[in-house]
């Protein structure tokens, strides 16, 4: 039998049964369709996860010095010059990039009301900054105390949007990266409740520069040596920034600390972030890294790992839910086809009796199941990838702003459409499959006699 | 033309088996129009299948147009089907969703022959049985004659040599049931078909040229007129 008479007789066939077809394979759409949604949903909340809130890179391992923690030896090596150099010649290192705290205290006193009249303008003429906004950002008073570090600015070169991230040298405004998560925070629960702005990438080269004072503390009585006034610009947001603190460029830690804290501060490091080549070599550097008397920091590694694991097992529990949905579907239909060969018995018979073999009656009636799948997963995967519209939009306009809130929660790929619809074929022709064969088994004579 | 040996066909086992045919030998001659007559259950329908190809449960041999059927298996049977025999019954057997034409052309499906010609063929079937005005008419727009016709076309279709009828005209009034009978008497004499029809109403058939009756899946000879 050829293909596209087989195809033919499919049609013709389907056509008439239908209404039956359709209502069987209502159970297809709403499995493929729910598969689809928490597909999508799954994949795109692990990409929020993975790319928002635990950002992972394979190829890096962030390097510390050994706590108590650790066996409880004496305090482990501490990271230095030297050390940063023998990482940077271990085999397969690409490159070190160290990190350095700050050693001295540091405040800002952020008053509304010092504001300069031109940066009040500047800030009111960027959409989406409301006068609310601007009486609100002119009543701050917020005098914080600032924690920072240092960080090597070619880790962070794409987070850099609003200037230059290298040490400007003494006396000038110190360039300084937020981090985003910190960020997402305030942006989704601090700012819209005070009516503040909300931070993001395009509003940095408008916000007023932000006063800093370094060596004093609001809290530490007795901070010797002298206080120095300075500024800092925001420069970038980026994943790589201290949270809950300002990240400057590594010199520029370097010589502030050189400053208020001496040579040794200057030159020491609390963490490296090591990148290797490949993968391959992440083992074997761990090894050495250990042997050198250092740790590796897995914390953060260890909790992607762990929300990724979660949102894998529901985003698997449900899909599991939604096959089984498409498998109890298949059952319908296997019914259906049942019924149809039922009724359809004397026909099968005529049509065995002008020559159509045991394998072309088979053949008919799985392909017609197939294409029940076909047209009733394509159905699905429309209705799923509506759902994951609506659901967007209903998030978008009804629920209010929350940190990491991204504009989809869905993550759809061509493979999930493609398998939608294998799936759903799968699953229907395996359901026709015992209906092909009983309607291939079927006596044609016997048929034919009403029998 | 058809050569049967010994052809034995029984239905279930045990203490409800049914002998349908008993050992049955006879010889049918190309181009003969032969009726098949007996009582109900006699196995008239039965040995019409098997000549057909389209029951392959017994033992002995059938040999039918120089192919013997018993050794078969399914596909060459089903090529027989479509190549060799056409089938026509006493219910018509049309599929209600599809005009005459469609019907006669349903063997196409198995066969390969392209739409156009398989249309094409179709028509002509349909002028040699005598409708040619009924093309596009669906089974429920015809008689019961012109409904047989168009299975009596279906049958022709695939150039068959050998036309096997069950009860043909079983269905029909005797008038309707004597066009029938005039119309496969013109295929046996001018198309030189074979004809093999099973019949109740043997006094309709009046040109036979071998008559075999059947009883309890036996073949008994006549008794004298
Ligand atoms: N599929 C079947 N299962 C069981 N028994 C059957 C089957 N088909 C036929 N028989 C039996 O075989 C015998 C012959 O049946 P067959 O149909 O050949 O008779 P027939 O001569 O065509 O009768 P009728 O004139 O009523 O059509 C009968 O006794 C019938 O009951
Ligand atoms: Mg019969």
């Amino acid at each position: 039998m050829k293909t596209k008479k087989l195809i033919q007789l499919i049609s013709q066939n389907l056509r008439r049964n239908r209404k039956n077809l359709v209502f069987s394979s209502i159970g297809i759409v709403m499995g493929i369709s729910s598969f689809v949604f928490f597909i999508a949903l799954g994949n795109g909340i692990q990409k929020v996860v993975s790319t928002e809130i635990f950002p992972i890179d394979a190829n890096r391992i962030q390097v510390v010095t050994r706590t108590a923690q650790f066996g409880g030896l004496a305090a482990g090596r501490i990271i230095d010059d030297e050390i940063i150099e023998n990482l940077e010649k271990l085999d397969g290192v690409f490159a070190v990039y160290p990190r350095m705290k700050l050693n001295f205290l540091a405040t800002s006193a952020l008053e509304g009301r010092d504001i300069s009249p031109a940066a009040i303008q500047m800030l009111s003429r960027i959409p989406g900054i409301t006068p609310a906004m601007v009486r609100a950002v002119r009543g701050v008073r917020m005098w914080l105390e600032i924690m920072g570090d240092g960080i090597d600015p070619r880790l962070v070169e794409k987070d850099v949007v609003a200037g230059s991230f290298q040490d400007p040298g003494p006396g000038k405004p110190i360039p300084v990266l937020l981090s985003r998560r910190m960020v997402e925070i305030y942006n989704g629960s601090f700012a819209s409740a005070r009516s503040l702005p909300r931070i993001s990438e395009i509003v940095l080269p408008f916000l007023p520069a932000i006063p800093l004072t370094l060596n004093n503390s609001f809290i530490k009585r007795g901070v010797g040596g002298k206080r120095e006034q300075t500024k800092a610009k925001v420069v970038g947001l980026s994943r790589h920034a201290l949270m809950g603190g300002i990240t400057i460029p590594l010199e520029t830690a370097r010589r502030l600390n050189q400053r208020f804290s001496g040579k040794q501060a200057a030159h020491t490091y609390d963490a490296a972030i090591v990148e290797v080549s490949s993968s391959d070599y992440l083992g074997p550097v761990q090894e050495t890294v250990k042997a050198m008397g250092l740790d590796i920091d897995i914390s953060e590694r260890r909790m992607a790992e762990g929300v990724g694991l979660i949102v894998l097992l529901v985003t698997l529990g449900f899909s599991l839910i939604s096959l089984i949905i498409v498998g109890i579907a298949a059952v319908s239909i296997a019914h259906t086809f049942f019924m149809i060969i039922f009724e359809r018995k004397r026909e099968i018979g005529l049509l065995r009796s002008v020559g159509a073999s045991r394998a072309d009656i088979r053949r008919v009636i799985l392909g017609e199941a197939s294409f029940v799948g076909l047209v009733g997963s394509i159905a699905g995967t429309g209705l799923g990838w509506a759902g994951c519209l609506i659901a967007d939009l209903v998030v978008a306009g009804f629920l209010p702003d929350f940190p990491f809130k991204p504009e989809s929660f869905f993550v759809y790929s061509a493979w999930l459409f493609v398998g939608a619809v294998g799936f759903a074929i799968f699953f229907c022709t395996v359901g026709a499959f015992f209906p092909a064969y009983r309607a291939a088994a079927i006596d044609p004579a016997r048929a034919l006699t009403g029998r | 033309m058809i050569q049967l040996d010994h052809i034995t066909r029984s239905y279930g086992s045990g203490e409800g088996k049914t002998l349908a045919l008993a050992d049955l030998s006879l010889q049918i001659p190309s181009g003969a129009f032969v009726t098949i007559v007996g009582t109900s259950g006699s196995g008239k329908t039965t040995l019409l299948n098997i000549i057909g190809g389209l029951d392959s449960n017994y033992t002995g041999t059938a040999r039918v147009a120089d192919q013997d059927l018993s050794q078969q298996d399914d596909r060459t049977l089903s090529k027989f089907r479509s190549q060799t025999v056409g089938f026509v019954f006493q219910h018509f057997n049309l599929l209600e969703h599809l005009d005459a034409l469609q019907n006669v052309s349903l063997p196409a499906f198995f066969s390969g022959q392209d739409e156009a010609q398989a249309t094409a063929r179709a028509e002509d079937v349909l002028v040699r049985v005598g409708l040619a005005h009924k093309l596009h008419s669906l089974p429920t727009e015809l008689s019961g004659g012109q409904k047989q016709r168009v299975a009596i076309a279906r049958a022709l279709f695939g150039q068959p040599r050998l036309i096997l009828a069950d009860e043909p005209t079983g269905n029909l009034d005797t008038t309707t049931g004597a066009q029938i009978i005039a119309l496969f008497e013109s295929l046996n004499q001018e198309d030189g078909l074979t004809v093999i029809a099973v019949t109740h109403e043997e006094f309709l058939f009046k040109n036979a040229t071998l008559k075999i009756h059947l009883e309890d899946g036996r073949m008994v000879d006549e008794p004298p007129a």
